[in-house]
């Protein structure tokens, strides 16, 4: 039954086939798209710098503001800004800081309009890959090299603002930089 | 022997189905890449912006806030003139920061920049086209100020 012998091996051979491209396609290609969108976040990270303002708070409303810039003149991009408030005595480890919830808070451009918000419901991951923060946000989304302001609710003078800058790149969101601001000297 | 030369054949075919398909699908899923590439070509634009911060504590130009019922800010330069570009001033009112420039000035020579009365006796920063920021409370200058970066 030498036709019944080839109809098998056909049989096996698209099998096969089809067993490869759908372990291609479900783990490999992710995985190299997730890398190549890391080194883009990489990439931008390293070429850019975040401006900072001071940090002024009305002690009596428990509001404060701070005005940023997120400068690389060779992008124009747009960036997803996460603010929240930790206590002064926690700034030398600002980077390893995740806020459990997120402020009140508004981010307004130059022009005195509100900055636009997105949701993410997908995990932000640190540069290194590593998870930051699972859940869903509305955030405010700014254009780079444009200074904004941040106004945050339920903030006292003894605490920090920190600030993150979020990029969305390959279906991922990543924090390319972040900073913290305090109250100056007076 | 005919059988055997069938079993050749398909392996042949798995193997050509498979050098092509997935350099093809690698190749569909990322091409969205690429457009990135150009754009990402960044410039080490730090050195520039820590050597406009420095010329400013050094005096050129010098940055005076006077912070009168008629608010303004003075550059004054003692040496030759090195251009910087004010993206935006901005002013606390009490509650939170205002940006009071319509457009970015370019300055290359004294230049006063007037603000609005609203801003008398408070704290403004001055954001540079290099993506400095500069703080100045109500009457000082820049070889004064404490700035943070």
């Amino acid at each position: 039954m030498p036709a019944l012998g080839e109809f098998f091996l056909v049989v096996a051979a698209v099998l096969l086939g089809i067993l490869v491209i759908s372990y291609i396609s479900a783990v490999l290609v992710p995985q190299e798209n997730f890398a190549m969108s890391q080194q883009r976040a990489i990439n931008l990270a390293s070429s850019s710098t975040i401006a900072v303002g001071p940090l002024m708070v009305d002690p009596v409303n428990r509001v404060a503001s701070a005005v940023f810039e997120f400068y690389n003149p060779g992008v124009s991009t747009n960036l997803t800004v996460i603010v929240f408030q930790v206590n002064s005595s926690l700034v030398s480890s600002v980077g390893q800081l995740v806020p459990n919830s997120l402020p009140a808070y508004i981010v307004y451009l130059p022009s005195g309009s509100n900055a636009s918000v997105v949701k993410i419901d997908t995990p932000i991951y640190d540069l290194s890959g590593r998870v930051l923060l699972n859940g869903t946000y509305k955030v405010y989304t700014v254009p780079a090299n444009v200074p904004f302001t941040v106004k945050v609710y339920g903030v006292s003078s003894n605490q920090v603002l920190v600030i993150w800058f979020l990029w969305y790149t390959g279906g991922y969101w990543f924090r390319v930089s972040y900073s913290f601001t305090g109250v100056p000297p007076s | 022997m005919k059988g055997l030369s069938s079993v050749i054949l398909f392996l042949v075919l798995l193997v050509m189905l498979t050098a092509i398909l997935i350099p093809a699908l690698e190749v569909i899923q990322s091409t969205s890449v690429f457009q990135y590439q150009g754009e990402l070509t960044g410039f080490p634009y730090s050195q520039l912006q820590s050597q406009e911060l420095r010329r400013i504590f050094l005096g050129n130009p010098q940055i005076y806030y006077n912070s009168s019922t008629s608010p303004y800010i003075e550059l004054i330069y003692k040496s030759t003139p090195y251009p910087i570009n004010i993206t935006q001033v901005f002013y606390y009112n009490g509650s939170v920061w205002k940006a009071t420039l319509q457009l970015p000035i370019g300055i290359w020579g004294n230049y006063t920049i007037f603000l609005p009365s609203e801003a008398f006796n408070r704290p403004i920063v001055i954001v540079t086209g290099m993506g400095n920021i500069l703080y100045l409370k109500p009457n000082t200058s820049t070889t004064l100020i404490s700035y943070v970066k």
